[in-house]
This record gives structure tokens, C-alpha cells and sequence, in this order.
């Protein structure tokens, strides 16, 4: 019997594919509702992902025996550290972002291709020379088969506890806080009111400065910490390359109109599509079609061309979107 | 150096030229590839005398990279898609679309993963040096030179160039001013499109270059020298005349940095170059603003001497 791919399969892919996408275009949004467009979020995503699995590569068990061997808890354990030092490393990048966009009141789109440019170029360039080499190995297998009892109920176990990562559960978290942050508290308020009317908000008293540095950084912690689950979710080495992801997520990101949970929808429909493309030959009616492999590979891109011509029309982008503010002007 | 010059020069003019329109053409290496996938069709299917199998092999370029950027200019006028996701989603399309019409039409070099050679008569004319498969220049730096000075007349001579700019400098107030502001966003992409298909052609019509057809391959070729193009365009300030001495230096960077490989550096120096350059020179607008500010100030403070002095010479005047 050949292996037949359910419904379970595809989903499941779908949520490995959608997590990253997820966690950083809620940090895209974050970013946006203040005011400043983020589009180095390729780049941060890359030095994230490139340091975090660095490290990764150092601290993991050292033979692939050892790697087979490790509980759930040793897992969710490395998983946790490598969002967090991928996070640090997008956090101290996109300062750089922030700086010139900022306190130097660059041109937000200049100083993101710039840092988009830095990047791939640095990773390769601290890879070989410390590594010595493009790629870097891990032998970490993140999915965990079971989760504990959890997985024994019936379709929900089948699908939400069995074969996942915990950056499933912690990204799904994170877009829960990312909501009540930005609806529910004082900060979230004036973060908002700096991303629509920078001077009204200026004259009641909000620090436009820093609200935007602290959005920025945030989008930076998150969009390194994506890059890890990036990195995870592909293959067992990283090779200097998001595979456009970073742009990906601000194509969530519009088409979710900038509020969390249509970002959430996006977000699955952008991994759904993905997984169509990557896993079509597994799919018995696409298959059957006979077309050429380069074909599902752009499905993603189409798709996203598609539903972005469909619902741009009617989005909304933040009002004060990609204006550098300065205090002096009116 | 001069040679590699000629696709940056020509895509750095693509992406400034969008830039003075207000828009940001990060598409530049999607056109370059359908440009250059053109080009090469026309190169290798065609038979025809020399000189005008290259021109046409160009022309095609420019035709399938104009309208490449004409669908990103449509999407962002018809229906307000944001032109940057747009035109890089625009990018890996055309990448699989060129590797399945390459696939698909024989074009394959069935050994070695690239496409066939184009026509000796497709090549752009050039020297060739005594050593076989060696050479060190050909006109596409003149192509260049020229396509920088007819884009220089077209955004400070004419009145579309005029038009295009007032909409990239304030939509809305050009809109009152009668203009017709979804109309220009679409033929200055679509001009875009136009430069970054010769890029393309230019780029893949010299001897020995093909057009590959597995991802790394063309993303490290076609695309990298689009996406140098953005380098180009911002270093020389969006000006025509600044991208083409930018084109130079960025290819003079380059070579230094293919020069350093054989000399056991490593060539991403070059790329870590480019890239701290852009960003600091993303930075000088604040520069430019101090600068500006203190002769500002110094005007000022100028202007108050004189005044007191006039005040001081009438009160002086009056007491006398």
C-alpha cells in the first residue's frame, strides 16, 4: 500500500509552513501599527535564523543517536533557546533599522534594502569564515511525535497534537498576546495612534520616538525568532536564504489588513498554498495533471499575486504609514 | 569592468527611474529575466543577418520585461496591490515561468542545466581577444550611456517625464492638476520594465553566458545583478547621470571582490561593501538636513547683525 496523503498530512505540513510566516508578519504588524514599514524583515529574518542555528549547530547533542533519543521537554527546551537567540540577534539587527529610520529619519524603504543587502552577505561571510563553510547542520528533529495525553483525543489530538513543533503552540501564543497588547492596553493605544496620526498623539503626550523604536525592535525580536522556526521547519541545514519568506509575511500581513486574526487566516491560507505546491506529487487529483514540478514551485507566488490583487482594494494600511515623522513639521 | 558595468548601469536606471515616479521597483530582476529569456528565445529560434538579430533579440527583451512591469504598474493603479510585494512575488514568477518555457521549448542544453548558445549573429558586437573565449568589451556600455541620456531627457525635457514626477512627488495634488495619475503609474513601470529588459538582454548577449535553469544558479546570476541594480539606482541618487557613474563603481567593486576571491578572500566582502555604503548613504539625508540648518542659521544670525546695525545707525541718527 503506498502511502496515502490524508487531510491530517496536509494540514499539518500547513501549520509547519504557516508558523514562521505567522510569527513574523504579527511582528510586521506591530511594526507597521506604528508607523514604520518594515521590508527588512528578509534580512533580519536571515541573520536570526543564521546566529540561531549557529548555536543550535553547538549545543544540540552532538550524534544523530543521541538527537533520535531526546524527550519532548529537551526539545521544546533548544526550541525555546533558538527563538530566543534568533530573537536577540533580529532585535540588535533591526536597531540598525530603526536607527536611520528614526533618530536619522532615513527613508524607511532605503535603510530596509540595506539591511536586506547586509544580510545574506554577512551570514556567508561570518560562515565561512568561522564554519568555513555556506551551510550550517543540525541534527535536532523539533516535531514531536506525541504530545503526551493530549494527542489521544480524538480529531483534535489528531490534528493539533501529533507530529508538531512547539513553535506551533508558542506562535499561536504569541499572536494572543500581540492582541491584547495592541487592543487592550494603554502602550498598544498609542502605538496604534503613532501608526495613524503621529502629531495628534505627539500633542497629547506620547513619544512618538520611542514608541516607534520599541515597535521596530519588537518586529525585529519577532522576525529573528521567525527565522529560527524558518530554519527548523525546511530542511536540517540553513543556508543563508529565507527563501523570500520575509517578503511573504508582509503579503500576510496586507491581505490580512493589518488586524491579528485576519493575519492568522492569511497566514494559513499563505502556508496551505505552500504546502500545495511543495507536496502536489503526494495529492492524487493534482498529480494527475502532469505538470511540471517549476509550476507547483510558483504556486505560492501566484497565489499570493492573486489574492493580493483581490483584496488590496479594500485594505487599509495604517494612516501614517512610511512617514518619517519629525517634530518640527505640521 | 566596463562590460560588466552595462546590465548594472541599465538596471540601476530601471529602479531609479520608477524611484523619481514614486515607486519601488524591487521587480527589476523578474524583468531582467524575462528580458534576457527573451532575448535568448529570439538568439537561438531566429535566423536573420547580424546586426538586426541583436537588435531584435533586444527588442524582444524590452518588450517582454515592459510588459513584466506593466502587470506590477496595473495591479498598483487598477487595483491599489502594493507595488514592492508585488513585484517580488512578480520575481519567482518569472523565474519558474522562464525555466518552464525554457524546458518547455527546447531551448535546454540537455547536459549541462543551461540553454543553448545563442546565434553568433544575436551576440552584440564586440573585440574579441586572441585568447579563445576571452574578451574585454562590447557596445552594451554604449547601450547604456545612451539609455542613460534618453532617460534624462524623458524626466527633465518632456512632459511625461514631468508628469511622472509630479505624481511621485504628490499624488493627489497632480491628480487636481488634471493629470492622469493611474496612467502614469502604469507607463512609468512599464518604462522600468522596458530598461530592466535590455539590462537582461545585454547581460546574456555576450559570448559564453547563458540563462540557467536551476534556482541557485539564476538567482545567483540574473537576479543578484537586479538586485544590485537597487544598489546602483540609490547610490547615484536616483539621478540618470549618478546611477551611471554608480554602475561603474559597483562594477568596479565587483571585479575587486572577484580579483579578492583568487586571492583567497572571500567575495561577500564586496556584497558587505555595497550594502554599509547604502546604508549610510541612507543616513545623509541628515546629514544634508544639518548642512542645511546651519547656513539656514547662519543666514539668520547674518540677517539680525544687519538689522541691528541698520536699528543702531537710525537710533545713532536720531539722537544726533
Amino acid at each position: 500500500m503506498i502511502f496515502a496523503y490524508t487531510i491530517y498530512d496536509l494540514l499539518n505540513s500547513t501549520f509547519t509552513t504557516m508558523i514562521p510566516l505567522l510569527v513574523v508578519a504579527v511582528g510586521a504588524m506591530i511594526c507597521e501599527r506604528s508607523g514604520v514599514t518594515n521590508i527588512a524583515l528578509e534580512g533580519i529574518m536571515i541573520m536570526g535564523a543564521f546566529v540561531s542555528i549557529w548555536v543550535l549547530s553547538i549545543v544540540e547533542p552532538q550524534t544523530n543517536l543521541e538527537a533520535l533519543a531526546m524527550s519532548n521537554w529537551h526539545k521544546t527546551g533548544l526550541l525555546v533557546m533558538g527563538m530566543l537567540v534568533g530573537g536577540l540577534t533580529g532585535l540588535l539587527f533591526s536597531w540598525l533599522h530603526a536607527y536611520a529610520s528614526i533618530s536619522m529619519k532615513a527613508n524607511q524603504t532605503i535603510s530596509a534594502t540595506a539591511l536586506n543587502l547586509i544580510a545574506p552577505a554577512l551570514a556567508f561571510y561570518i560562515a565561512r569564515t568561522v564554519i568555513g563553510g555556506k551551510q550550517i547542520f543540525f541534527r535536532t528533529v523539533f516535531k514531536m511525535q506525541t504530545v503526551g495525553f493530549l494527542a489521544e483525543i480524538p480529531v483534535i489530538g489528531d490534528l493539533f497534537f501529533k507530529r508538531v513543533n512547539a513553535g506551533f503552540y508558542l506562535g499561536l501564543i504569541i499572536l494572543l498576546v500581540a492582541y491584547v497588547f495592541l487592543y487592550k492596553t494603554k502602550e498598544g493605544l498609542r502605538l496604534r495612534s503613532c501608526g495613524e496620526n503621529p502629531h495628534a498623539a505627539d500633542s497629547l503626550g506620547v513619544n512618538i520616538y520611542h514608541v516607534r523604536y520599541r515597535a521596530v525592535l519588537i518586529s525585529g525580536f519577532l522576525a529573528g525568532a521567525g527565522g529560527f522556526l524558518f530554519a527548523i521547519s525546511t530542511a536540517k541545514s540553513f543556508e543563508g536564504t529565507v527563501s523570500g519568506y520575509g517578503f511573504l509575511a508582509i503579503a500576510v500581513l496586507i491581505f490580512g489588513n493589518w488586524k491579528p486574526f485576519r493575519v492568522l487566516f492569511a497566514a494559513f491560507v499563505f502556508g496551505l498554498m505552500t504546502t500545495v505546491g511543495a507536496a502536489y506529487s503526494a495529492i492524487p487529483f493534482l498529480s494527475s495533471l502532469n505538470l511540471s514540478s517549476d509550476f507547483y514551485s510558483m504556486i505560492p507566488y501566484l497565489a499570493t499575486l492573486i489574492v493580493l490583487a483581490v483584496s488590496s482594494k479594500s485594505s487599509r494600511a495604517p494612516k501614517a504609514i512610511g512617514q518619517v515623522y519629525d517634530q518640527g513639521t505640521r | 569592468m566596463l562590460y560588466s558595468s552595462a546590465p548594472l548601469i541599465l538596471a540601476g536606471l530601471a529602479v531609479a527611474f520608477a524611484f523619481r515616479t514614486g515607486l519601488f521597483n524591487i521587480g527589476v530582476p523578474g524583468q531582467m529575466i524575462m528580458g534576457s529569456l527573451a532575448a535568448v528565445y529570439v538568439g537561438i529560434k531566429m535566423t536573420m543577418p547580424a546586426p538586426f538579430h541583436w537588435m531584435f533579440a533586444i527588442l524582444a527583451g524590452m518588450l517582454a520585461a515592459g510588459i513584466w512591469g506593466m502587470i506590477v504598474g496595473l495591479l498598483k493603479a487598477l487595483l491599489n496591490v502594493h507595488e514592492v510585494v508585488a513585484s517580488i512575488m512578480m520575481n519567482y514568477v518569472a523565474m519558474y515561468t522562464a525555466f518552464i518555457i525554457i524546458k518547455g521549448n527546447r531551448l535546454l542544453d540537455g547536459n549541462t542545466g543551461h540553454t543553448l548558445s545563442v546565434a553568433r549573429t544575436a551576440l552584440l558586437p564586440h573585440r574579441e581577444l586572441a585568447i579563445v573565449g576571452y574578451y574585454d568589451l562590447d557596445i552594451g556600455i554604449l547601450i547604456a550611456i545612451l539609455a542613460v541620456i534618453v532617460i534624462f531627457i524623458i524626466l527633465n525635457k518632456t512632459t511625461l517625464g514631468y508628469q511622472l514626477k509630479a505624481v511621485g512627488f504628490n499624488k493627489e495634488a497632480s491628480r487636481y492638476a488634471g493629470m492622469n495619475t493611474k496612467r502614469n503609474i502604469i507607463i512609468s513601470m512599464a518604462i522600468s520594465g522596458i530598461l530592466a529588459g535590455i539590462a537582461g538582454a545585454v547581460f546574456v548577449l555576450i559570448p559564453g553566458k547563458f540563462v540557467w535553469v536551476t534556482k541557485d544558479m539564476m538567482s545567483a546570476e540574473l537576479m543578484s545583478v537586479g538586485f544590485d541594480g537597487i544598489s546602483v539606482a540609490l547610490l547615484g541618487l536616483t539621478q540618470p547621470v549618478g546611477v551611471l557613474f554608480a554602475g561603474l563603481f559597483l562594477a568596479y567593486i565587483r571585479q575587486g571582490g572577484y580579483y579578492m576571491e583568487m586571492a583567497n578572500y572571500m567575495k561577500e566582502m564586496a556584497d558587505v561593501i555595497t550594502a554599509v555604503i547604502i546604508y549610510f548613504s541612507a543616513l545623509s539625508t541628515v546629514l544634508y538636513q544639518f548642512v542645511k540648518n546651519r547656513k539656514e542659521k547662519q543666514r539668520k544670525l547674518k540677517a539680525e547683525k544687519i538689522f541691528e546695525k541698520q536699528a543702531l545707525a537710525s537710533a545713532g541718527g536720531e539722537k544726533s
